[in-house]
């Protein structure tokens, strides 16, 4: 039997103004792990691409068992045994999980007629597999994304998929659903199944990989053996540098108090919330996926509505009834999804950015040209927002650099206390250094930052103060110095308050 | 909470609604609706008149029902309505003969009397059309043309609503009367019933052909617009060119005192709206039709010879 | 802030592709092409068009849409959709001309109730779409026949004809050799051009289009923004209806049956999308054109009528595809 399972051999592919993939080599036996890894805009999102049918390659060869192959179509990819799940879950929400399931490959009888009772049948069977204890009539839309996430494992599993591909998939859960992740991928190994794991978190990769594939720049740097290496050699061929640190962490905060929330009940909600920040202080929203914290941060920015509760700004009342109110106040928001509701994808670069600051480079209602250019500029460089220019739509950024323009757009506003819901979600490591070093210079300017993350390292590494939610409770506050792990996630975890 | 007060003055509505529709429906009285080609087409308004008239005089209640554009399937959705209202005599105008052959069928295997007015569907079952000979005026036409193109040349049609049956017979009538002639007809320009798509029409085709003798509109529409509006068949007749038009609505006379039209072939609106209601009435009634299947309601012509006696006559718009 | 060494240089924003690319590259540029294109034909296959009596007709002609697709695109770029401006159209149009001769109120009054009942509807609309959270579509198609309901209720039916000579010029006037309409179509084509791109608003109308809960959660009242866009495009398309009633000397109640379907196909073919977040005054502008262009052409080859509407559905449909096909590339599927 043929060990090897996929052979990418010097595959080019170019896009308008950038070359993607350069001379990529990549090489996966059968029941193997093989992770991903490099920065945003490395080109492993393209490679996968090219795998899966989305884009054509220009040049290179593929090699499926031993067979030379050309993928036509994502349908083609599918049937040669390629599956791909994508960071962006492609679930109908408005179906039920069965449904989700065999989109597209839809149990039928009789040829045209739908089969209900076996789509609930084998898709209950495939939701086992990945231990999801759903009930498959459900609609997708109710789902948290962890679930949503497992439901597409469990369609590329129906898919007998001798390949899988998963991207970032670990960006939208936690704790023991990584767990069983890693307990389905040890699965899949043992029955054959080779996996491409994508992944920015460098603990999850050692814990799951036979091997690390590092890409940079389009280019393949070089694999290394996961038990024969380690994270900052891996990091090291990622950015070709040397990083000492990754959370440049200098700013230690005021104890002048800027903002506080008091017993604020969300709508819909029974639980009183309250707790207050501090200028030029970072303070870090730590819990599971599912605890309320982007919910909460929400209500208070005024993207949705609160029933009751006060809001305090330097002390005096404040109502905030919508994003415009906050954003009055100099309250800034980067929200978690930024696709969905940071971004206007479809807009320049230079709209993106300056949308929310239009008073500022504005006279009399009219847009200064001028200004805006001077102050776009002015982002793009400090941000080191790759672009080929302020024109370009956001559409085209890597993951990372869109997240910039969003951090940009917030900048603009001179914002006096900024939300970031998951910064550096879908984020490169080198891209990631540097937003966490805006965040930490920010605080030293005196802007408070309040940070969701469901990193641990991430809220350790950038918090002077972390506060704790478990089911739409704050359960616990840690400063800084007193905080742990293993402190934070029993908080996360239990319905106590510590 | 919402929703439930939504639901709640839904229902309302509803029950006020079909309230109004059971009362409507119910009474004793004879009803005859009257359907035009669409509502707000002014020239409809003398057969209106003259068909609320008779009704008076008959004890019949009248209905002007109708579609608010020239659209065949709203007409044939129109009368679906007034078949299901139980109307006992409907009096319509088709957008399309063929569109509403089958609804007046259906009206009429249901007992209602059906007849039309104006534009007719002769291969339906209705009892009498009551209206212009269209092919006759579009003869009539013809040979007006011919006396005034003695020599023959060019002439263009401009028409309305492609596909309209009256108009369509007014063309065939035309093109029928210049047979054997020296006049050739160049291919037909529509304005869709629309007076400015019909005036930018006429402008623009008078203009792209120099050579143009004479113009045929199987409608008035041009006329309904302003003198100014219509400057350039002010110079086309001027420089000699002939124009031969349908209907003598009110707006278009002052356009013969102004030596901007050569002849004007009217229809009788009023005569369709009197006769169309009398006829029904009586089929209605059970009494026998006396005028036969095709009531020819006559036409009139209006040229710089009559205009002055013609114009008191009508009532302004 | 840190720089490790040895970074890959940041593209400096800024640096401007050549004159020909960006020539090629702008929106417009495929629309311009088509009516180019479809001009040189005409002028080659009949003497006729190039004449500046022929040319300027046609632009008069199609003023009156290029007017009211000035407010559709701006409905559309929001990711909305406006169907009552061809009833509103004629709504005032009969409006204004009723207070002028009926009662007897003067010219600037006329033209101030014109733009009031374009206005209203409009508001109307916004109101329906924002408050009642309606479809546009469902929504703009109740006002289109309430305002159609209420033109043929003002009038009866009649039309109103002896309109005050100053109004008339605003539909049969020159200024030198140019029609007034024209004149009104560039003036507003201007002002509106600048609204979009220079103007707070104009940003914000693009950005409700491309992707509403990422510029609300921006700040921008979207709801504000849509009904801004509806009171605009009902007040345009009044404009365009007290235009054509100068034009024509009458007001009716019948008049710009169907002429919604004309400015939308305008803005469309002008480079608007349907989902939102595109689209340019300019654009809708020689979309109107090109249909104009087109609906001249057909009568100067004398093509017969029963033949016109399948030539121009056909044009449209490859003049959106060509540029639908220019823009895709632009994106870089």
């Amino acid at each position: 039997m043929i060990q090897e399972l996929l052979r990418v051999e010097r595959v080019n592919k170019t896009f308008p103004g950038v070359h993607a993939l350069k001379d990529v080599s990549l090489k996966i036996g059968r029941g193997a792990v093989l992770a991903l890894v490099g920065e945003n805009g490395a080109g492993k999102s393209t490679l996968m691409n090219v795998l899966s049918g989305i884009h054509q390659k220009d040049s290179g060869k593929i090699f499926i068992e031993g067979r030379e192959v050309t993928i036509h179509s994502p349908l083609h990819s599918q049937h040669l045994g390629l599956s791909i799940i994508h960071q962006e879950l492609n679930l109908v929400p408005h179906f039920s999980v069965a449904e989700n399931i065999f989109v597209g490959q839809e149990k039928k009888r009789g040829g045209i007629f739908l089969d209900r009772t076996r789509t609930l049948r084998e898709a209950k069977t495939v939701l086992d597999r990945v231990g999801l204890a759903i009930d498959p009539n459900v609609l997708v839309r109710t789902l948290s994304i962890a679930q949503r996430q497992m439901i597409e494992i469990a369609k590329a599993l129906s898919r007998n998929a001798k390949l899988i591909v998963m991207d970032e998939p670990t960006s939208s859960i936690s704790g023991r659903e990584i767990e069983r992740l890693f307990r389905i991928i040890r699965d899949l190994k043992a029955n054959d199944v080779s996996v491409i794991f994508i992944s920015h978190k460098l603990e999850e990769v050692f814990a799951i990989a036979d091997r690390i594939a590092v890409m940079r720049d389009g280019e393949m740097i070089g694999e290394l053996d996961s038990k024969q290496s380690t994270p900052d050699a891996v990091i090291q061929m990622m950015v070709g540098r040397e990083i000492t640190d990754i959370f440049p962490k200098t700013a230690t905060g005021t104890a002048e108090e800027l903002f506080e929330v008091r017993n604020l009940v969300r709508a819909g909600q029974k639980q009183p919330l309250s707790f207050s920040l501090r200028r030029g202080e970072i303070l870090g929203f730590s819990g599971l996926v599912g605890a309320g914290r982007s919910e909460l941060l929400q209500a208070i920015f005024g993207i949705d509505a609160h029933e009751s509760g006060e809001i305090l700004l330097e002390g005096k009342p404040v109502r905030i009834g919508s994003p415009k109110d906050a954003i009055g106040l100099g309250i800034g928001f980067v929200p978690e999804d930024r696709k969905l509701k940071g971004l206007m994808l479809g807009l320049a670069v230079r709209d993106n950015i300056s949308i929310a600051s239009l008073d500022k480079i504005s006279r009399r209602g009219v847009v200064r040209n001028g200004a805006e250019r001077i102050s776009v500029d002015e982002f793009i460089q400090k941000l080191r927002i790759k672009t080929s220019g302020r024109d370009q739509l956001a559409l085209h950024l890597s993951g990372g650099n869109q997240q910039k323009v969003v951090l940009a757009k917030w900048l603009a506003i001179r914002p006096k206390i900024l939300i970031v819901d998951e910064p550096t979600r879908g984020v490169d490591v080198g891209a990631k250094k540097e937003i966490h070093a805006i965040l930490d210079m920010l605080a030293g300017e005196g802007v408070a930052i309040i940070m969701i993350s469901s990193e641990l390292p991430e809220i350790l590494g950038m918090s002077d103060r972390i506060i704790v939610m478990h089911e739409g409770q704050i359960t616990g506050e840690l400063l800084r110095r007193e905080a742990t792990q293993e402190k934070i996630l029993t908080l996360a975890l239990s319905r106590e308050t510590a | 909470m919402k929703s439930v007060l939504r639901r709640v003055g839904l229902v309302l509505v509803i029950l006020v609604l079909s309230s109004f529709a059971v009362y409507a429906a119910g009474s004793e009285e004879v009803t005859i609706a009257v359907v035009p080609k669409a509502l707000d087409n002014a020239i409809f308004l003398d057969a209106k008149d003259a068909a609320e008239k008779t009704g008076k005089e008959l004890g019949v209640k009248i209905l002007w029902v109708g579609s608010t554009k020239s659209d065949a399937a709203e007409q044939v959705s129109v009368l679906e309505g007034l078949i299901q209202k139980k109307v006992d005599g409907i009096l319509v105008s088709c957008n399309d003969a063929n569109a509403l052959k089958d609804v007046i069928d259906r009206a009429m295997d249901k007992g209602i009397k059906v007849a039309t007015f104006d534009s007719d569907s002769p291969d339906s079952k209705r009892l009498f059309y009551a209206g212009t000979d269209n092919y006759g005026i579009g003869k009539q036409a013809a040979e007006f043309m011919k006396k005034l193109l003695p020599r023959g040349g060019k002439v263009a049609i401009l028409t309305g609503v492609l596909g309209a049956p009256n108009l369509e017979q007014r063309i065939v009538g035309f093109r029928d009367g210049v047979k054997g002639t020296n006049i050739q007809i160049l291919p037909v320009q529509t304005g869709e019933d629309d007076v400015q798509k019909s005036v930018e029409v006429v402008n623009q085709f008078t203009a792209a052909n120099k050579d143009l003798a004479g113009w045929f509109f199987d409608g008035g529409w041009p006329y309904f617009a302003d003198a100014e509006a219509l400057k350039e068949i002010k110079t086309f007749m001027d420089k000699g060119g002939k124009i031969v038009s349908i209907d003598t609505f009110f707006p278009m006379l002052k356009f013969v005192q102004l030596d901007m039209v050569d002849k004007l072939i009217g229809q009788n609106y009023v005569a369709m709206g009197t006769i169309g209601i009398q006829e029904l009435y009586k089929a209605i009634k059970g009494q026998p039709l006396t005028k036969g299947e095709i009531i020819d309601t006559g036409s009139e012509v209006v040229d710089k010879s009559n205009v002055d006696q013609v114009l008191p006559t009508k009532k302004p718009w | 802030m840190q720089t490790a060494k040895g970074d890959a240089p940041v593209t400096l924003p800024g640096a401007k592709p050549s004159f020909i690319r960006r020539v090629r590259n702008a929106s417009s540029f495929g629309i311009v092409a088509i009516l180019v294109v479809m001009s040189a034909i005409l002028s080659v296959s009949t003497s006729q068009f190039l004449t500046s009596e022929n040319l300027l007709s046609v632009f008069r002609q199609f003023s009156f849409i290029g007017i009211m697709a000035i407010g559709q695109v701006m409905v559309i770029i929001t990711g909305g959709i406006d169907l009552s401006v061809g009833s509103v159209f004629a709504f005032a149009g009969v409006t204004s001309a009723f207070a002028m001769t009926k009662l007897d109120l003067g010219v600037p009054v006329g033209l101030l109730v014109g733009i009031v009942s374009g206005l209203a509807f409009g508001l109307m609309n916004g109101l329906f779409v924002t408050k009642l959270r309606l479809p546009p579509f469902i929504a703009t198609l109740g006002t289109l026949s309430i305002a159609r309901g209420l033109s043929y209720a003002l009038t009866g039916g009649f039309p109103i004809p002896d309109l005050p000579p100053a109004f008339k010029f605003m539909g049969q006037g020159y200024i030198s050799v140019i029609p007034f309409p024209v004149i009104l179509l560039v003036v507003l084509g201007l002002i509106f051009t600048f609204f979009l791109r220079q103007t707070i608003m104009g940003r914000r109308i693009y950005a409700t289009g491309s992707n509403e809960e990422a510029a609300r959660v921006s700040g921008v009242n979207t709801s504000n923004i849509k009904i801004l866009v509806f009171a605009l495009s009902g007040v345009l398309a009044g404009i365009a209806g007290m235009a054509t009633a100068a034009r024509l000397g009458v007001a009716q109640s019948t008049a710009g049956v169907g002429y919604e379907m004309d400015a939308i196909a305008a803005a469309i073919i002008g480079g608007a999308s349907v989902t939102g977040g595109v689209g340019t005054v300019l654009g809708c502008i020689l979309g109107a054109a090109i249909m104009g262009v087109l609906k001249n052409g057909l009568i100067l080859l004398s093509v017969s009528a029963y033949w016109q509407q399948t030539v121009i559905g056909v044009v449209i449909i490859i003049a959106v595809t060509f540029d639908l096909f220019r823009q895709r590339s632009r994106m870089g599927k």
